[in-house]
């Protein structure tokens, strides 16, 4: 499992990039607003960002899809 | 239908156009609740009459014409250059739409 | 004195459009073309040389400007130089700059944001892992600029309006620096740095032009704008500032 941002109802509060052990959240890359996303490579599955975040839907928990055959 | 309307896109949220039209008391910006606490414009804004939000708004293609979708930040000339087009601060209620 | 057409462009989309006359407008438009468009060219002019420095500096994998820009910006600043205006308002007048107190709350987390924004070039750049690992840098914490915190909290005390000067000259200066840089580099990184800060220096920017124009309408309200600029465009202070 790892976890991505919603965009469509951050707050951009940056309380998952403070939160993160990984250091995985980050400004959106090259975006003009105040918006966060997740590294997926970096991301780790914890979730410990879940527990801070004041918004319910705006961290969302998927799958990560493993290659078959491997 | 609102004459302005926000592309949320461009928009940076700044509140600026929120408090200059709260300071000329037209008051037509309002900060939506949901999804997320963004900024919004209704029918009671008088542009093309008024064009106050436009000439304090920072961000390239954030508020547009609703009828043609044309960007009006920064804002066109046509719609500052002549200075027979501004009203004065002073004599408030607003002049009518033409 | 020929003016920029990087500047001129600016002038024309961000200066010069008002919504109607009055004699805010009138003391802004004076001082802009009286006082502050010399500098802003000369700013132009040093800002495209830079930027040039700065591309080359992130092509060589030098991160000194990152450095500089997380131990400027970020909670540090947001908390010296925001909390000293936000405080310095007295409560019987809070109700009449209350707007202006939201947007030092604004700027606040535009700080921080630019702050994140220096870490990710510095982590991204392979400067550092973690962010935590600058914690024990010295370059990212220390400001050898005498005047840079001083500066921005010593305004409002004096007016709330002579923030407005600040606002409106100090962030013209920063969204010009920025929009020469944008305008030279390529790396992608510098872009990162910058693109969103432009667009929150200008809306500072914005913040200033606002307080002049609907606010600075006789002599007593323009006198606290006119005293900061005398500050800010001294000699002394343009030269530890590096200006």
């Amino acid at each position: 499992m790892k976890v991505y941002i919603s965009q469509e109802h951050c707050i951009a509060c940056g309380l998952c990039r403070e939160v993160c052990p990984e250091g995985a959240v980050h400004p959106k890359f090259q975006d003009i607003h105040h918006w966060f996303e997740v590294t997926p490579d970096a991301c780790t599955g914890e979730a410990i960002c879940l527990e801070y975040c004041p918004v319910p839907e705006a961290l969302v928990q998927y799958e990560v899809a493993t290659p078959s055959g491997v | 239908m609102p004459t302005l309307r926000i592309d949320h896109d461009k928009c940076t949220e700044c509140r600026m156009c929120y408090v200059a039209c709260e300071e000329i008391g037209i008051n037509a910006v309002y900060i939506d609740l949901e999804p997320r606490h963004r900024f919004e414009i209704d029918d009671t804004c008088t542009y093309p009459g008024c064009v106050v939000c436009l000439m304090y708004c920072p961000a390239p293609g954030s508020i547009v014409e609703t009828e043609t979708g044309r960007s009006l930040v920064p804002p066109p000339p046509e719609l500052w250059r002549d200075p027979a087009r501004r009203w004065p601060r002073e004599s408030l209620p607003l002049p009518p739409q033409t | 004195m020929d003016v920029h057409p990087i500047l001129d462009e600016w002038l024309e989309q961000w200066v010069w459009p008002t919504p109607f006359r009055g004699p805010g407008i009138d003391f802004r438009m004076r001082i802009t073309t009286e006082r502050l468009i010399p500098v802003w060219n000369r700013i132009v002019h040093q800002a495209l040389e830079r930027a040039k420095v700065l591309e080359e500096r992130f092509n060589q994998g030098d991160y000194t400007g990152a450095l500089g820009g997380y131990s400027g910006e970020g909670p540090r600043m947001s908390m010296n130089q925001m909390s000293t205006q936000l405080l310095s308002v007295p409560v019987a007048e809070q109700e009449k700059y209350l707007d202006l107190l939201r947007m030092r709350a604004r700027q606040l987390w535009d700080e921080v944001k630019h702050g994140s924004l220096h870490a990710d070039v510095l982590i991204l750049g392979g400067h550092v892992q973690r962010e935590t690992d600058l914690m024990a840098e010295a370059a990212a914490n220390f400001r050898g600029s005498r005047s840079y915190f001083g500066l921005t909290a010593s305004f409002p005390h004096i007016h709330p309006l002579a923030r407005a000067a600040q606002n409106y000259h100090t962030e013209a200066g920063a969204c010009l620096g920025i929009r020469c840089t944008l305008e030279v580099n390529e790396h992608p990184l510098a872009i990162h740095e910058n693109l969103s800060q432009y667009y929150e220096e200008l809306m500072h920017f914005m913040e200033g032009k606002y307080q002049m124009d609907m606010f600075c309408l006789t002599p007593e309200d323009q006198r606290p704008v006119e005293e900061a600029l005398d500050y800010l465009l001294s000699p002394a202070f343009i030269e530890s500032s590096g200006r």
